[in-house]
This record gives C-alpha cells, sequence and structure tokens, in this order.
C-alpha cells in the first residue's frame, strides 16, 4: 500500500503538497513530500483499523 | 442469534469472497448479496439467505416515520372532547383517574381540575375525522390518513414510554423498528443506509424531552443495522469530501487496505463488530457521493419548496426541509427513514406552543403525506411519544 501511495504522489506532486497543507500542525521543511504524503495516508490507514479505535 | 453459527457463516462467506480476490470487503459482498435477496419482491426472499420469507407478502416497500418527541396534546389535535366543556374547572373524577399513577412533574399540583378545550374542531373527509384547526393542511387530507387512538403504554414517563414505541419494549436494550426491517428486508440502495433518522427541534419547549441514540438502535442484532442519524442543515454528514490531495483513487486505495487488514482481524478474533465496521467504510465511500446529491434540493422546483413550506418557515427548526429530504430517501430505496421533532412537551404556556409546533409540522407533514400517497405503497405513521390520557395533562400549561 505504502509503495502504491508513494508511487501516485510522486506522479502527482501537487497532490502531495495539496495533502500536506490540510492540517494546522506545522511540517517539517526539508522531508520528501511525497514520502510524507504516502506515509500520511498509512497513518490515516492505521487509525482507521477496528483495533485502533476507542469506544467512548 | 447462535453466535457459534453465525460466526460460522461469515467464515464460510469469507472464504467464498476471499477467492473472488476483487479487494472489496466480505461484508460489503455480502450485502450486496442480501440485496439483490431482499430488495425484491418478498415471495422470493426465501431463496438461500439467512432469513425465512415472511408470512405475509408486504405491500409498504419503505417507511416514513413522523415522531413528535414530546407528546403532544391529543384533546387538542385530533381527539375531540367536547363534553369537558361542562365540567371545566371541576375536579378530574375518581371514576376516570382510576387510581392511575402521575408523574414527579404533576404530582404535586394541588388539584386536577378539568379543561374545555381550548381550539375548535371539525369533521373533515368522507371518513369525518375531527381535526382541531390547528391542523389544517392534515385536516385537508384526513380521509389518506388513519388515526389510531388505542395505542397507549404502561410506562407514564417520556423515556420509558418512548423507547416502548420505538423498540417494543420500555426497558433498553431491543432493536428499533428500523433496525428490523434494515436487517429483514435488506437495504434496497447499496449507496444509503437502510434506516435513516433526522431530528428537528420545534419552536415549542426547547428544553424538552432528550432524545438518546439508542432509540434508533440495533439491540443485539449487528449494529450495521442501526440507524444512522443525519444533521440537520444543508450539510447532512460532514466531512464527506476528501481533503485537498486525496483523489478518489487514493482513497479507494487506502480503503482496500484498512477492509483487508480489518477482514484480518476479524478472521483472527470473529468479532462481527469489525465485520460492521467493513461495511459502514464501503457504505461511508459510496455516501461520499451519494449523499451530496440527496441532499442538493436545488433541483426541485419552487412550486414543490412551497408546497412543503420550506421557502418561508424559518423557524421550524428544519422539519419542513428533513421532510422533502425524507421524500428524497424514499425515492432513493431508503427502507425506514425516521424524522423526531421536539418541543411537543407543553408543561408550560400550552396554547403559544402547540401553535407553534403545529405550524412546525401541519404543512410540510401533509405535503410529504400528499407527494408520497401519489406515489403509493408508502406507509408514514405519526405518533406521539408519551403515555398521557385526558386525566391530570389536561391542565398542564393553560
Amino acid at each position: 500500500m505504502y509503495h502504491d501511495l508513494l508511487a501516485a504522489y510522486r506522479d502527482d506532486g501537487g497532490a502531495a503538497s495539496g495533502l500536506l497543507t490540510v492540517g494546522e500542525s506545522p511540517r517539517l521543511e526539508g522531508l520528501d513530500q511525497a514520502e510524507l504524503a504516502a506515509w500520511t495516508m498509512i497513518a490515516s490507514a492505521i487509525l482507521n483499523l477496528d483495533e485502533a479505535v476507542t469506544r467512548g | 442469534m447462535d453466535l457459534d453459527r453465525e460466526y460460522a457463516r461469515l467464515q464460510t462467506r469469507r472464504q467464498f469472497f476471499g477467492r473472488t480476490a476483487n479487494g472489496l470487503g466480505a461484508a460489503a459482498l455480502a450485502s450486496l448479496l442480501d440485496e439483490r435477496l431482499f430488495a425484491a419482491d418478498a415471495s422470493k426472499a426465501s431463496e438461500g439467505g439467512g432469513f425465512m420469507a415472511p408470512h405475509f407478502a408486504p405491500r409498504a416497500k419503505r417507511v416514513i416515520y413522523l415522531f413528535m418527541s414530546g407528546g403532544p396534546s391529543h384533546i387538542d389535535l385530533f381527539d375531540h372532547k367536547p363534553k369537558l366543556k361542562d365540567y371545566h374547572g371541576d375536579e378530574l373524577p375518581d371514576s376516570i383517574r382510576m387510581g392511575q399513577r402521575i408523574t414527579g412533574m404533576t404530582s404535586g399540583q394541588k388539584s386536577f381540575p378539568c379543561v374545555a378545550p381550548m381550539f375548535k374542531f371539525a369533521q373533515h373527509g368522507q371518513s369525518g375525522a375531527w381535526v382541531s384547526e390547528l391542523l389544517p393542511h392534515v385536516a385537508s387530507i384526513a380521509d389518506e390518513i388513519a388515526i389510531v387512538k388505542s395505542v397507549n403504554t404502561e410506562a407514564i414517563n417520556h423515556d420509558p414510554a418512548i423507547t416502548f414505541i420505538q423498540t417494543g419494549s420500555q426497558q433498553p436494550g431491543r432493536p428499533s423498528m428500523g433496525a428490523w426491517l434494515s436487517y429483514g428486508l435488506g437495504s434496497s440502495n447499496r449507496d444509503l443506509p437502510a434506516f435513516v433518522v433526522l431530528i428537528s427541534q420545534g419552536s415549542g419547549n426547547k428544553t424538552d424531552q432528550p432524545i438518546f441514540s439508542r432509540l434508533w438502535g440495533s439491540g443485539f442484532l449487528p449494529t450495521q443495522h442501526q440507524g444512522v442519524r443525519f444533521r440537520t442543515g444543508r450539510d447532512p454528514v460532514l466531512h464527506l469530501s476528501n481533503p485537498e490531495g486525496v483523489d478518489p483513487e487514493v482513497r479507494r486505495r487506502m480503503l482496500d487496505g484498512v477492509g483487508q487488514l480489518n477482514a484480518m482481524a476479524a478472521d483472527a478474533f470473529g468479532d462481527p463488530e469489525i465485520n460492521t465496521r467493513i461495511a459502514q467504510y464501503e457504505m461511508a465511500y459510496r455516501m461520499q457521493t451519494s449523499v451530496p446529491d440527496l441532499a442538493d434540493i436545488g433541483d426541485e422546483p419552487r412550486h414543490i419548496l412551497e408546497e412543503y413550506g420550506i421557502l418561508d418557515e424559518p423557524t421550524d427548526g428544519g422539519f419542513a426541509r428533513n421532510c422533502l429530504l425524507a421524500r428524497r430517501m424514499a425515492e432513493r430505496g431508503v427502507r425506514f427513514i425516521q424524522l423526531m421533532h421536539r418541543g411537543w412537551d407543553q408543561h408550560g404556556n400550552l396554547p403559544t406552543q402547540i401553535r407553534g409546533q403545529c405550524r412546525d409540522v401541519d404543512q410540510p407533514a401533509a405535503a410529504l403525506s400528499a407527494t408520497s400517497s401519489a406515489g403509493g405503497s408508502w406507509t408514514r405513521p405519526w405518533s406521539s411519544g408519551a403515555a398521557s390520557s385526558a386525566g391530570p395533562s389536561t391542565a398542564r400549561g393553560r
């Protein structure tokens, strides 16, 4: 999944930088944008797993 | 439900669907299969599925349930009691009350006087149904509706009474009506939930009875059958659109990954909640396009908006708009649509509040009934939310 996403974000640099503008937290400049975007989606996937959800 | 059998059934399905290897979750495919089995006419519903065909072929294809939360005063709306004029101010006779329990709200009263009806009633339609002047639009469709006056509950407080009406038991924990329909009949639109709930706050009592999500809960049925509550207003579901930088293809890829990992967890633990989660994620993906289409009432002609009273009645808390959304959902195959309109618990200032509440609902409810009659095969009950009688409650708020 990571490699798929990485390839997609390498192809479309605008999408990668677009995704990285979402949210208020500052990000570390100088990181590879496509990599960071792909890992962002991986983190989102992990947080959406059944195991990751805390029920109130 | 036999949990061991249910687990075995899910396992068998997973092995079957696993071989198709198209990346969709097993439960999502299973729900597609269910749709074909159960959305068709009932005579075919016994083919292969987990459920028997119902004993009676259902004629209603969907239900729109307008729930008037708080307990509308029946003697001011549908229950004409002219004789009360003779007893105005008299103490309620024991022969009427017969020792009935009264609620904490009322038990402190020093007296329980009878009160004459304060609104005019007239008979309407060929049926001669008595309807109050507060509901002129509903009165105009008197022959289209059935008025049932015999339903009452053992519970005397709102919450257990509503719980009874919604689930058949005054104790929480049983599945709600919509959940049963979703479970038994499945969905006829794979892009929207089978059971949707919309809530509006009326112009009447603003500190009305609370409404809890268990009223549309699934009880012991799988949780994917619980009602999905949409927000009132222009945006029924928040955060539906993908963020910048996530196109549908990236979203699909991410959901496939989540689905596969969740399916592994379901295999390892056998928790049916995980299958529900897989199915709900697939549903959410499809709702990204189905909900904006549903909620955009810009394609409705002006005369429809006028008929529902959407253009000129901004104080109804969104009820009229919800009625129109209900019609649009029904057209799209949502099985059970429940509207809950709050504000009917008139302990104080009934004359003003009930007028406002009636103005909120009268026109859109009648418009919805009229359009749905034209479409045929609809059932749309309206019910109130408290076990009241012509007894002590007659005095409230006047």
